[in-house]
């Protein structure tokens, strides 16, 4: 598999506004090497340079140190033929003009892609169709509700049938049923497309950074700090998967179980007076499981009850950052 | 430039063109207000000559210079600060990425502006010398109409430079190019003849390309014309053609640099400046 | 108490806005940019009919024509700035800044507003005027020949010129709340009306007889007609209109009209307002 992106140490200064001579780093050293073909997440915090990072990839903004390569080409000086096979949509943003209708304006943006008029309006219908919004294909956008402006700027990403298509917070204010058409609509997008497409996502959803990325880095302060599968994050940031366990007996002895291949941590508390005990494990996998309900059966115990705690992205998020995802500075755990 | 970039650009001047026909035809109050309202200050002037008891040519040259205002306004405002509302909007980030010239966007919008401007200028003079009772004296009219259409190409060509700041510059540049309307209608002699400045200020009035248009079209429409001209007619169509080249030229020169400075200061993307 | 704390309310609306319009009218560039812009453009203006002048009359035109178009041209600078600029507070808040619907669900009374924007624009009007008058007297013919009782007059007289043109400002503001962007022109225009109609750089008389008729009931053009009189000391300026005609009664015309624009611009904002809000155009921005 080829690769769609990749950048070697990029770092990105601005000027720092409260002080002169001072430079403030948005993204420094980032190396990332995207496959084609597949849904990339960038998941951060408010200012951790995501944002950055994709205005540097789109070619709307140039790097300080270090290179970007966008289908092979430098975004530096071969920003001429990265623009053909690109588009970017940024949630909450309009786009075109108000006094054009919906497919006018679609139309206007694939010129500028030089897609002749009549395979343009073929796309353009069948996009308004797909997004639920062929009614208004006539109606002028300064009649459109928010909602529907941003569905139409959506479409305008794909119109022009991008190689690499960047999303910034697509469903950034999106109703829900609206929101999950479009996390459908990109996940279909790029897995039945004829040729590999590439999406780079931003988002602030762990949900739908989990539901729809196929691998995704986790950034803060213009660094990354995690770059894996939603799968594998989970499980080595949060620490593998935990275990809740309740058994009925007083005199049950848990430090037993402390010792047990497997058993990254425990920790137990007596719930009621009946003498109901609760466990909780954090295994580094699910087969040292097996040996603690065994130990615990082989001890003439009987357990009441066994719960899995599904470790989530937020969780390997609040691990890796300190902090919540929808959270500021403040929230540090 | 290969056919298919040279045909994805035509398709992309044609498309930013397209906006602003159909705009105008969408909104018809643009009738009231720039075909009705602007020829109020016209007038004015034009009264202002009534009141001397000059003669009824030089009312002419008021009509006239007062409908070419048309001109300098929609390059001011539809061109040149035509990228401020794009930036604000966030369809100048669009047009970045996209894979056409920019220079596209700017000719597409000098052509549809252009087009709407060109009869503005005419219903303008038209309805001005209809009130005043202004007769023509037409050396040729093909010159006439050549010298018109070069005006407006030199003027948009030169508004079309100017819109290459608005890539980085927000609100100051707007506000700055207010400098550009009153003084540039008393340089470039929209209600008095360029001569009346002297020769020296009028070279430097001669950089405006419609300085010299108006006075040509002047030579070429009114008896006293050519009594006032500040240069002969064919000097003034040879240097309004070398002053389209020019400022084409250095819109797409500025147009590249300031978008690479664009890109280096993060800039393009800056909003509510 | 309650009528203090309501003049303190009112006076807060206006002095805050009347920092936030000099804060957007002077903070987009460098002082010196600024001032030169302040002082360029209506200079410009001025030199336009000076050479209109010197172009169709020669050197030896009439000091009296000077005089005349000199000081209408300063008091249109305030009717042009101050009307300019109240309507542009529209586009500004709604198109530009994209805040005009916050400030419309806040407490704040609109009307003040709208006025406290204005005074920017007034204090930017005043800069160009002191400049105008600095270059009139220092390079062109320019002789004042004010009396020392006609001055309380003419302060009067000018106070309530320009409470009449703030009334007009707030009457266009309410035109432009229903109107595209382009209404941007219509600010411009209707000061062209007052330019055409209000005897600002040539006299009223040699419009044709309906439009005269139009001008004399228009208070710009009573306010024009009576700082002429007080500042160049006599009663036969060289518009023939006004002839015969008392700078008393043109005083009371000036009253009576700027009391009849205070009452229609209140009707007229609260009409206009409603119409925007039930058209559902108080936030629309336009582009194209």
């Amino acid at each position: 598999m080829s690769t769609a992106i990749k950048t070697t140490r990029l770092s990105r200064a601005f000027a720092d506004a409260g002080a002169k001579d001072k430079n403030f780093w948005a993204l420094g050293d980032i190396s990332l090497e995207i496959p084609e073909g597949c849904i990339y997440g960038l998941l951060g915090p408010n200012g951790a340079g995501k944002t950055t990072l994709i205005k540097i990839l789109s070619t709307l903004l140039l790097p300080t140190s270090g290179e970007a390569l966008v289908a092979g080409y430098n975004v530096d000086n071969e920003y001429d033929k990265i623009r053909p096979i690109i588009n970017m949509v940024s949630g909450g943003e309009n786009c075109g003009y108000g006094i054009l209708t919906v497919a006018e304006n679609l139309w206007m943006f694939t010129q500028f892609y030089g897609i002749p008029t009549k395979q343009a309006m073929a796309k353009i219908k069948d996009l308004l169709e797909i997004m639920n919004l062929s009614e208004k294909a006539d109606t002028k956008i300064n009649k459109l509700s928010t909602g529907m402006r941003q569905k139409m700027n959506f479409i305008r990403g794909f119109v022009t049938d991008p190689k690499i298509l960047f999303l910034d917070e697509p469903t950034l204010g999106l109703d829900v049923n609206a929101a999950r058409e479009t996390r459908k609509f990109v996940t279909d997008w790029v897995k039945n497309a004829s040729e590999p497409k590439t999406v780079i996502l931003t988002t602030h959803y762990m949900q739908e950074a989990d539901e729809m990325c196929g691998k995704l880095a986790i950034i803060d302060h213009g660094r990354i700090l995690a770059n894996d599968t939603p799968k594998n994050l989970k499980k080595q940031e949060a620490g593998g998967v935990s275990y809740t366990i309740n058994v009925a007996y007083r005199d049950f002895d848990p430090q037993a179980l402390r010792t047990l291949p497997g058993v990254s941590s425990f920790a137990h508390s007596v719930l009621n007076e009946q003498g109901l005990i609760e466990m909780v494990f954090n295994l580094s996998d699910d087969s040292a499981l097996a040996k603690i309900i065994e130990k615990i059966s082989s001890s003439g115990f009987s357990i009441n009850n066994i719960q899995k705690k599904e470790f989530t992205l937020e969780d390997a998020f609040i691990k890796l950052v300190g902090r919540r995802l929808s959270g500021g500075e403040g929230d540090t755990l | 430039m290969s056919m298919n970039e040279l045909i994805k650009n035509l398709r992309g001047i044609w498309a930013r063109a397209y906006v602003r026909i159909v705009g105008v035809n969408r909104e018809p109050s643009w009738l009231i207000f720039e075909l009705f309202f602007p020829l109020l200050p016209i007038c004015s002037f034009a009264f202002v000559y009534k009141s001397m008891n000059a003669p009824s040519d030089y009312l002419g040259f008021v009509i006239l210079g007062g409908a070419m205002t048309a001109i300098w306004m929609n390059v001011l405002w539809g061109m040149a600060a035509q990228f401020f509302w794009e930036r604000e909007s966030g369809n100048l980030t669009l047009y970045m990425l996209c894979p056409m010239s920019t220079m596209a966007v700017l000719v597409g919008m000098a052509l549809g502006s252009g087009f709407s401007t060109f009869f503005r200028v005419i219903i303008t003079f038209m309805i001005g010398k209809l009130i005043f009772g202004i007769t023509l004296h037409v050396a040729s009219y093909f010159w006439l109409f050549a010298t018109f259409i070069l005006t407006i190409a030199a003027v948009f060509s030169l508004g079309m430079m100017m819109a290459s700041f608005f890539l980085l510059y927000g609100r100051d540049a707007w506000n700055i190019l207010t400098v550009f309307m009153e003084p540039v209608f008393f340089l470039s002699g929209f209600y008095f003849p360029v001569k009346t400045l002297g020769y020296p200020l009028g070279a430097i009035a001669s950089l405006i390309p419609i300085t010299l248009g108006l006075d040509a079209m002047r030579q070429l429409a009114f008896r006293l014309g050519p009594e006032t001209a500040f240069l002969p007619v064919k000097a003034e169509i040879l240097i309004l053609l070398a002053l389209s080249a020019i400022y084409l030229a250095g819109a797409r020169y500025l147009l590249k640099k300031l978008e690479y400075i664009g890109r280096r200061e993060g800039r393009l993307t800056l909003r509510w400046q | 108490m309650a009528v203090k704390d309501f003049y303190g309310r009112l006076s807060g609306i206006v002095k805050s806005s009347a920092w936030l319009g000099w804060q957007l009218e002077s903070n987009w560039a460098d002082p010196w940019i600024f001032a030169v812009i302040t002082i360029i453009r209506p200079l410009a203006s001025l030199f336009i009919i000076i050479f209109m002048f010197r172009f169709a009359l020669g050197p030896a035109a009439s000091p009296d024509f000077f005089n005349f178009f000199f000081i209408g041209n300063v008091i249109y600078l305030y009717v042009y700035n101050v009307l300019f600029g109240i309507s542009q507070v529209i586009f500004e808040d709604r198109e530009h800044y994209e805040v005009i619907k916050y400030i419309y669900i806040s407490p704040v009374n609109w009307y003040l507003y709208f006025i406290g924007r204005g005074f920017a624009r007034f204090i930017v009007a005043s800069v160009s005027c002191a400049v105008t008058i600095a270059a009139g007297m220092l390079f062109l013919p320019l002789k004042f020949n004010m009396t020392a009782a006609a001055f309380p007059a003419f302060m009067l007289s000018f106070a309530v010129g320009l409470v009449s043109i703030f009334f007009m400002g707030i009457i266009m503001c309410a035109l432009t709340l229903v109107m595209a962007r382009h209404g941007n022109m219509m600010s411009e225009s209707i000061s062209g009306i007052f330019f055409i109609s209000c005897g600002v750089i040539f006299p009223i008389s040699a419009l044709p007889e309906w439009l005269q008729k139009i001008s004399a009931v228009i208070p710009v053009s009573y306010w024009l007609e009576i700082s002429r009189r007080l500042i160049l000391g006599t009663d036969n300026t060289i518009d023939g209109v006004w002839h015969g005609i008392s700078t008393g009664s043109l005083m009371a015309r000036l009253g009576v009209s700027t009391v009849i624009l205070f009452i229609f611009s209140i009707l007229f904002f609260n009409y206009m307002s409603m119409l925007a809000r039930s058209k559902g155009i108080i936030d629309r921005t336009t582009s194209y």
